[in-house]
């Protein structure tokens, strides 16, 4: 569990379990949890294109969006390399190499995040 | 809501879309205008570009609006602002942002936004400062009655009418329909119901739940369609029995709209 605790802040994904349990919905969190895995994989996309394109805008408005939705699962560490390539976009002559190799760890950030929020031991922590 | 009912009630679905309590959200991240109407308890329009609110502004009405600050098509969110403080001036306009610079939340409150929330949301926080911010407009325009659904409240003459009849209110419990109604369809925590009617007095929940059992009382003598409905965990609502239809409604209308937000961005 250090693990999650470290990539994930748990205290968000209680708030998300309660938001399901106060309106009845019945799996609402992975409902929420479809919703943004569908939405990163998209975003991991256009991030990967962005550098490949060498286009500053759309790499930042794709970081930038990506950062929201990390927030808002509590995928902290992912949100934190989002912080990384965001900083990065904002210099006048982006280093796309650099880009590259942060865009790496956000792509492993994401599937380890992913992988914590669906196991079952963040589900029983919840608990 | 069955079928029947609705129309026993004369309710068609124009009309409920007119009356119903909604938000609108102005973000192009699905997961905070998902997480913003479970919270709330209301449904949200969303809007992923401040184009395509504009293009469709006239055709809304909210009680409140959430507007996140970078936007799809590299739009800023700030900018649209002012447009929506001068067309919904009873609508609190909320910034929302995951970026905690003071110079952000600055700006947003310059622009003209009533409250700011910073990600990842928290549901007290939201529900609050929404409801906050609404009595605080509402507080700003003079008023002799409150109106919703079929019930009329007169301040000055303190009753309460509908189509079935007319009721005298008692002091207390005037307060507590103001503040209900006020609150135009958001649900409303117990506590924040106690400090409202009895200020800094301490008074226990059995004292509120019997004057609470009164209000309910007077809605259903005089009306066919309110309701004061306990919500679990969470507070006290003023809302139409059509409830679960107009969300039903509302949410055919929010999938026409996504779909051509779609269309317009593709």
């Amino acid at each position: 569990m250090n693990d999650a605790v470290e990539t994930i802040n748990l205290e968000t994904v209680r708030i998300l379990h309660q938001i399901g349990v106060s309106r009845q919905i019945p799996n609402y969190f992975e409902e929420i949890l479809s919703l943004f895995s569908t939405q990163c994989d998209g975003l991991l996309q256009d991030i990967s294109k962005a550098i490949d394109d060498e286009n500053h805008k759309g790499l930042k408005a794709a970081v930038h969006k990506l950062k929201g939705s990390a927030q808002s699962l509590g995928a902290t560490s992912l949100s934190s390399h989002c912080h990384e390539l965001q900083e990065l976009a904002e210099l006048k002559n982006i280093d796309y190499g650099l880009a590259q190799y942060i865009s790496g760890r956000i792509q492993s950030s994401y599937e380890a995040s992913l992988c914590l929020l669906k196991t079952k031991g963040v589900q029983d922590s919840l608990h | 809501m069955e079928e029947s009912t609705v129309k026993a009630l004369g309710i068609d679905g124009r009309r409920a879309q007119q009356d119903i309590p909604y938000t609108v959200t102005l973000d192009d991240d699905r997961i905070i205008c998902r997480l913003i109407e479970d919270i709330v308890g209301l449904k949200t329009f969303g809007f992923s570009t401040a184009t395509a609110l504009i293009e469709q502004v006239s055709e809304f009405d909210p009680v409140g609006v959430f507007v996140d600050v970078n936007l799809a098509g590299n739009e800023c969110g700030l900018d649209i602002i002012p447009f929506l403080v001068r067309t919904w001036p009873l609508a609190p306009v909320i910034v929302i942002t995951g970026d905690e610079r003071e110079s952000l939340i600055s700006q947003a409150l310059s622009a003209g936004a009533h409250d700011f929330l910073i990600k990842p949301l928290r549901p007290v926080e939201v529900v609050a400062r929404l409801a906050a911010r609404r009595q605080d407009l509402a507080s700003r325009i003079p008023t002799k009655t409150l109106a919703f659904g079929d019930i009329t409240l007169d301040l000055q003459y303190k009753t309460l009418t509908g189509p079935k009849g007319q009721q005298h209110q008692s002091q207390r419990e005037m307060a507590i329909l103001t503040y209900l109604l006020r609150a135009n369809g958001s649900v409303m925590d117990k506590l924040g119901i106690k400090r409202h009617v009895w200020g800094k007095i301490a008074v226990s929940d059995n004292a509120l739940d019997r004057k609470l059992f009164e209000v309910r009382k007077s809605i259903r003598d005089v009306s066919h369609v309110v309701e004061l409905k306990s919500v679990y965990g969470k507070g006290i609502v003023l809302r139409l029995r059509s409830h679960e239809y107009d969300q039903f409604v509302l949410q055919d209308r929010q999938l026409e709209r996504y779909r051509s937000d779609e269309e317009n961005l593709n």
